[in-house]
């Protein structure tokens, strides 16, 4: 396991030296996010509905959610398309190291750093617009944080195989569009999907999205012991099935791979 | 007259380039039409909620996407070689063979490369602003105006950015960044920001001439916004280019020759 974890090390640390200015960016984009939001609510507010939750409660879900988001190293689904398409990766297939877990590994790392840098700073905002910090008892904080990290485990899935898929679809990356479309709406990540419609809601729910989304972001200001144990499950049914999906085609591609493409 | 025709020839070699793969062409179109009406979707089951966000319906709301959407697939149709394209070549010193040709090197390198994405986002523009119910006979030159307003922004502001690499090294990442932040934050609805930040959006970043003041001047015409409006894009874009101008005299070359359109 020791190449994997080194794989996990080294992007944590390429994430605080190389990538600084980009990160910098993620930063400032997710105050930016959070200011908006902040702005939405107090129209809404305004508007006197009573479906708004409280601004705290709003702005840390979202927050959550935008993390989740923003966390998210997309270039990776170009990167190994690349490979794919060339046929480079035939090269990987003689390493010592499993392809589909290297890669995961290095997705998992940039997560790893990126979202409690951004967690924190989201809470630190949401302080100076609302004065008031997280809306759940911060020993719970953890819990929620874990099954934060699963969520990306199955962004991190979902981005290697979208990759990997080039070799059928030849582009992937309008599939990559739908399912980031996925994840805002059906996940929730936009806004709560106690806004939408029950029908849509149940809907929602019935995809992995709606767990890796709205049902942990959810937890920052609806903790439940219970809840909490229902979202893990969820999160780690659908990660499994991603992951069989993706051995599936990963041995597809083995067979398939022509260098050069 | 030469002129026109040159950039002609070249968008249309563009247009070759990225018609070489017809079913990539054509599902990229369709994903990003798809695409666009998810995130649409997501803002209609909000608008049920909350019929008026401070005043906008889902009407306005649609508008201004549609105006967004429209104005901002001029770049990938048109220019898409301005942005990371352009960044990269500069970074890499790869610009030399574009500045020997007796053409600006803006537009050049920007029509040297088609993203057939763009027109499903034209094709979804042009739907939502007809299907806003805001655009007549009698105010179409209005629309005309806006649209070329958010063209003039939308290329300013992809200048600018462009631009970087001549004053900070190693920036296209960044700057990418940048960009996509922008037009994520012109995507919500225009009314939510009030007070300095309205003046900031509608000033120093003017993506308030896209997202803000035209859906205002639906409502409530005023020639001197009007006036304001397009003068101060036609200004914006002027600014990028001198700047781009100016950063060109610090470009410094990798001696590397490639051969292009």
């Amino acid at each position: 396991m020791k190449p994997y974890f080194l794989a996990v090390l080294m992007n944590m640390k390429d994430q605080l030296q190389r990538e600084r200015g980009v990160f910098l960016i993620r930063i400032v984009f997710l105050c930016c996010m959070i200011l908006i939001f902040h702005k939405f609510w107090l129209v809404l507010k305004a508007g006197g509905s009573s479906a708004v939750i409280d601004p705290v409660s709003f702005l840390s879900y979202l927050t959550v959610g935008a993390g989740l988001q923003f966390s998210r190293p997309e270039g990776r689904v170009k990167e190994i398309e690349e490979e794919v398409r060339t046929g480079n990766i035939a090269y990987r297939f003689i390493r010592p190291v499993h392809f589909v877990l290297l890669n995961f590994c290095e997705c998992l790392g940039v997560y790893f750093v990126r979202l409690p840098i951004l967690f924190c700073i989201g809470m630190g905002m949401i302080y100076l617009l609302t004065g008031s910090f997280l809306p759940i008892n911060p020993i719970y904080v953890p819990i929620v944080f874990g099954l934060l990290i699963l969520s990306a485990c199955f962004a991190s899935l979902c981005m290697v195989f979208i990759g990997l898929s080039a070799l059928y679809l030849y582009d992937p990356l309008p599939f990559f569009w739908i399912v980031q479309k996925c994840e805002y709406v059906l996940g929730g990540l936009f806004f709560p999907i106690i806004f939408y419609p029950e029908w849509f809601q149940k809907i929602c729910l019935m995809t992995p999205f709606g767990w890796t989304g709205y049902g942990v972001a959810s937890l920052i200001y609806d903790f439940s012991f219970e809840k909490a144990l229902t979202v893990f499950l969820h999160l780690i049914v659908w990660n499994a099935l991603l992951a069989g999906a993706l051995i599936i085609l990963f041995k597809m591609i083995r067979k398939r791979v022509c260098v050069y493409g | 007259m030469d002129k026109i025709i040159y950039y002609q020839k070249l968008i249309k070699i563009g247009f070759k380039q990225a018609f070489a793969l017809k079913k990539v062409f054509i599902l990229r179109i369709l994903f990003m039409i798809l695409n666009n009406l998810m995130l649409l979707y997501a803002w209609y089951l909000m608008f049920l909620n909350f019929p008026t966000i401070h005043s906008w319906t889902f009407n306005d709301f649609m508008f201004m996407t549609g105006l967004v959407i429209l104005t901002f697939s001029v770049w990938p149709i048109f220019f898409r070689g301005i942005g990371i394209h352009l960044m990269r070549l500069i970074e890499n010193g790869e610009l030399d063979s574009f500045l020997v040709i007796p053409r600006h090197v803006l537009f050049n390198v920007g029509c040297s490369v088609c993203d057939p994405s763009g027109i499903g986002d034209f094709i979804t523009g042009v739907l939502l602003i007809f299907f806003s119910g805001l655009v007549s006979f009698s105010n179409l030159p209005l629309v005309l105006c806006f649209i070329f307003s958010g063209i003039c922004v939308f290329l300013a502001l992809n200048i600018l950015i462009s631009s970087l690499p001549f004053f900070i090294k190693n920036s296209s990442d960044i700057g990418e960044r940048i960009f996509f932040m922008f037009f994520n934050i012109a995507g919500y609805p225009g009314s939510i920001y009030g007070g300095y930040l309205k003046l900031f959006f509608c000033t120093f970043l003017p993506i308030g001439f896209i997202s803000i003041l035209p859906v205002e001047l639906m409502h409530t015409f005023s020639a001197v916004t009007l006036i304001y409006l397009i003068t101060a894009s036609v200004c914006f874009l002027s600014f990028s280019i001198f700047i781009f101008s100016y950063g060109l005299k610090r470009y410094e070359s990798g001696n590397r020759f490639n051969i292009h359109y």
